[in-house]
């Protein structure tokens, strides 16, 4: 069911009721069976047993990895580890990505004059698999690492690794730092409550009023990206950064909103992106949990590898201390954007998009490091200036926006370079001022409700970024407060796009 | 305690205030199609309503409940909208009996001469449909019609139950008429097209009692359950062929409900075969081939209203508040036509 | 080894990885006290760590620890 449901509202609130009534020890087993009955509803008998064949075989490891630190086991825990991290790995490449792999061997073997029939795998994934993989797979080395304790409780493991926010876009939690929270049974505070619902709101606001508008730009634009040149493909990226921020981030604000209800304290996933300075910045403020998963998991092991460090002293030895470290680093960072970019789809578009092409600007970015600063200096810039880093917000913009078009595109690669190809070859930045913005598919009174929802989305975000905007409204009056409340309540409500008149708004990251 | 109680009372006080203004900005939203006379109907007193009509855009136009009043001393009230759908009489018939329990139902035999399924559009659902009460009629009316029209709704007819769904979107097309209301006089349309004429001729209006009887399975279906209804529930009937122009079509389904309901007993009044009674004059009286003009209408309901009388028994209300409020009521169709007239 | 002598072996690694030698550490410092000390720079240092001390630390402990004391009470632990 999707999150801005009826079902969906009707399901929290019948959870929310059965957890505040439940004694503080039973209440983790609400949240539980409530999981349960949402994964069952959202897909066939056959992607649960999936779902529940990988949370088996990782509870087994952490319970088997545990027991191996006290006694000698058949097989080692390292051994234990692999397998099941390699078990998680294979499931979700297998049932998300597998045209990754299919798509070559076809082609490899037609040109072998094989003719095999089909063109690529139609696999249906559990839902959340790229999410819960990955959170298994965490869970999994924490408890090897022994920075956690392997959870021997069946029921507790099913709720942290089925548990039905996160299912839907995220964020990746580590057992760790959710521990204490998710099974405390935390009952349902007036506070939590209201901010909570704040949270919510805020969120719908951002998927059901800005999301869809600013979508229809965006398609207008990329199903026929031939008549729309220059800057009308600029204008696109832009908008779909803006769609996917919107999009995401609501979701994630009504899940943490959610979680927040019910006491549970999940890490955040956004951080004012649009404020970051480079593109290295950006990542630590965009989907903050997909970036230290990918920090934690994959790039320190391989820096820290034997592999890596031979790489280090070979690099060193040949061209100095810099390089000693740089061309690990390089390396290991290569490595890690090419998965981002793998994890986002397993298509090239993706790898591409989402992954290398940040990956070569950060690399960029810091082996250039020293001639912009002498760049700056010669052109008398102050760095620390607002006029400067409104330049470089501006500007690190502009270049993501470029790389998430390729996310955007749902027919290939090519198609996308050749999408480039399009913005550059015109330059017409009049359009922005003659009123051809006004026939990408939206009415003007659409045009001008998106004017007015992304000049409120601004000023909220520019407050959050000093300081968090639901601890500012708590220190309104009363009758400010809810003022507010209520008109984001029922702006929502009246320009939100539900109903038959719109397409059921789906969330983007749902396909995860 | 004191802090709870605090917080339980900010939390309803908050729920009512948005409730308040949810109730508010349905209102300005609402689209009334300029059919009001189902919400009107729910002001009328209990149990002083003598005649209900039902039925289509020719009950609206030819039938002036107020001159009836006038003209007999009884309370007659019409449930009409444009293109009624056929299965929705039933639905209005249950609803009129919640609150009322008329002498008579007056039935208008032009929804059975047209097409149905497709022809239904979701706007002439809506007109009925989002001005009923919610109740588990007016879902059972919903679905049922949805189902005669063959419209498929995404997410389980759920627009239709809470319209607010489908009217919030509607804040684009916001106009004044939104928030001015417009005067229902018991069911009749008294609007600026309604005092205006096509000249037309005695033998263009009626229907082809000739035509080959047709009547489609759907139709037949939600016919039937119609008359059981009325069967089980012991209601007097009369079923009214309007004065107006049928085509072949449409007149070989009239054809088929004729001789369906001829042959199991129930009267049929037939408007096209009193137009000397009603001393018609067809350069004035028609506004069009399906509607009569003002002029026509205060014919038609003057004669109509008589035979009502003649052949039914209908109970007097002595109740001088309820007098007073027809009185009011025509007091303001007078004035209202009065301006129209000048 | 003593505590002050784990101290001087730690001061002259950061020294060496942040290019400063007039660095030095203490029990509270954290990654927010040395400008260049990002998420990159650390598993730099910690390696370096490693191989100060001939010992290793698993990713789980490199990327948990708080602060530079808890850093010392691992080397101390693992060094026995």
């Amino acid at each position: 069911m999707s999150l801005i449901s009826f079902e969906f509202l009707i399901f929290i609130c019948i959870t929310a009721a059965a957890y505040q009534v439940c004694t503080k020890k039973y209440r983790w087993i609400v949240l539980m069976f409530a999981s349960v009955i949402f994964v069952c509803c959202a897909q066939s008998i056959l992607l649960t047993l999936l779902m529940a064949l990988q949370i088996t075989v990782t509870y087994a490891a952490g319970v088997a990895i545990a027991r191996s630190r006290e006694r000698q086991l058949i097989v080692s825990g390292k051994t234990i580890m692999l397998l099941a991290v390699l078990f998680n790995i294979g499931a979700m490449i297998a049932l998300k990505d597998i045209n990754f792999f299919i798509r070559p061997l076809i082609l490899l073997l037609k040109s072998c004059g094989i003719a095999t029939g089909v063109h690529v795998v139609h696999a249906d994934a559990p839902m959340g698999i790229s999410y819960y993989s990955l959170i298994m797979i965490s869970y999994i080395l924490d408890v090897y690492w022994n920075v956690t304790n392997a959870q021997k409780n069946a029921g507790r493991m099913i709720l942290f690794s089925a548990f039905f926010p996160v299912l839907t876009s995220g964020p990746f939690i580590r057992y760790r730092d959710i521990e204490s929270s998710m099974y405390a049974g935390n009952r349902i505070t007036y506070l939590n409550l209201t901010q909570g619902l704040q949270r919510v709101l805020w969120g719908m606001f951002k998927s059901m009023v800005i999301s869809g508008r600013i979508g229809t730009i965006v398609d207008t634009v990329y199903a026929n990206p031939a008549s729309f040149l220059g800057f009308y493909q600029f204008i696109a990226y832009m908008a779909f950064v803006i769609q996917l921020y919107t999009n995401f981030s609501g979701c994630i604000d009504i899940i943490m909103g959610i979680c927040q209800i019910f006491g549970i304290e999940m890490p955040e996933n956004f951080n004012s992106p649009f404020f970051s300075t480079s593109i290295a910045e950006f990542w630590r403020r965009w989907h903050v949990t997909l970036g230290l998963w990918l920090k934690d998991y994959v790039l320190y092991p391989l820096l820290k590898s034997k592999a890596f460090r031979k790489i280090g002293k070979t690099a060193k030895a040949k061209y100095g201390k810099k390089w000693g470290k740089q061309a690990p680093l390089f390396t290991g960072l290569m490595i890690s954007w090419f998965l981002i970019g793998f994890w986002h789809g397993g298509s090239w578009n993706y790898i591409w998009g989402c992954g290398i092409y940040y990956g070569i600007l950060i690399i960029m970015g810091q082996l250039l490091e020293p001639q912009f600063v002498k760049i700056n200096s010669r052109l008398k810039i102050n760095r620390d200036s607002r006029g400067w880093k409104t330049f470089q917000r501006i500007r690190t913009f502009i270049i993501f926006s470029w790389g998430l078009s390729f996310f955007r595109s749902y027919d290939g690669l090519i198609a996308g370079i050749r999408r480039w190809g399009y913005a550059l070859s015109t330059f017409n930045p009049q359009i922005i001022f003659n009123g051809s913005l006004l026939k990408l598919g939206l009415e003007p009174t659409d045009v001008a409700l998106l004017v007015v929802s992304l000049v409120i989305l601004l000023v909220v975000d520019t407050l959050q970024f000093k300081k968090p905007v639901i601890e500012r409204l708590s220190e309104l009056s009363l009758p400010a407060r809810w003022t507010i409340l209520l008109a984001l309540l029922f702006f929502v409500i009246i320009f939100g796009q539900y109903g038959t008149a719109y397409n059921a708004a789906s969330f983007i990251y749902e396909k995860f | 305690m004191g802090e709870t109680k605090k917080k339980c009372i900010k939390i309803i006080a908050f729920c009512l205030i948005a409730l308040m203004i949810f109730t508010l900005v349905f209102r300005i939203l609402w689209i009334s199609y300029s059919s009001g006379s189902y919400r009107e109907f729910y002001k009328e007193k209990d149990n002083t309503a003598n005649v209900v009509l039902i039925g289509t855009s020719t009950i609206r136009r030819d039938w002036i409940s107020l001159e009836a009043w006038r003209e007999t001393g009884y309370n007659y009230f019409a449930m009409c909208s444009v293109a009624q759908p056929l299965p929705l009489i039933k639905y209005l018939m249950i609803e009129s009996e919640k609150t009322q329990s008329p002498d008579l139902y007056v039935i208008d035999l032009r929804s059975m001469s047209l097409p149905g399924g497709s022809y239904v559009k979701s706007g002439d659902i809506r007109r009925v449909t989002d001005n009923m009460k919610i109740s588990a009629n007016r879902k059972a009316a919903i679905d049922d019609s949805l189902k005669f029209a063959g419209i498929k709704t995404s997410n389980g007819n759920r627009d239709y139950y809470f319209s607010f769904m489908y009217y919030h979107s509607m804040w684009k097309n916001i106009s004044l008429s939104n928030i001015t209301r417009s005067s229902v006089y018991k069911g009749y349309c008294l609007d600026s097209v309604q005092t205006t004429s096509t000249a037309t001729t005695a033998s263009a209006m009626g229907w082809d009692h000739n035509a080959t009887p047709t009547m489609p399975a759907i139709n037949k279906k939600y016919f039937d359950e119609l008359l059981s209804y009325i069967n089980s529930h012991k209601l007097k009937v009369l079923f009214l062929i309007p004065p107006m122009q049928f085509s072949e079509e449409d007149s070989g389904r009239l054809a088929a409900t004729v001789d369906y309901l001829k042959a199991k007993g129930y009267n049929i009044y037939d408007a096209n075969d009193h137009y000397a009674e009603m001393n018609i004059d067809f350069s004035k009286d028609f506004r069009n081939v399906h509607h009569m003009s003002q002029w026509g209408a205060q014919k038609f309901t003057k004669v109509f209203a008589k035979y009502i009388t003649a052949h039914y028994n209908l109970t007097k209300h002595v109740n001088a508040s309820e007098t007073a409020q027809w009185n009011k009521a025509y007091a303001d169709y007078e004035s209202a036509l009065k301006s129209r007239l000048k | 080894m003593s505590r002050e002598e784990i101290y001087g072996e730690l001061n002259k690694v950061f020294q060496e990885i942040f290019d400063d030698d007039t660095l030095t550490v203490n029990d509270s410092t954290t990654s927010s006290d040395i400008e260049d000390w990002d998420s990159l720079e650390h598993i730099n240092l910690m390696m370096a760590i490693e191989e100060a001390f001939g010992i290793t630390f698993n990713i789980g402990e490199v990327t948990t620890m708080k602060n530079v004391g808890e850093m010392a009470d691992k080397i101390a632990e693992k060094i026995k």
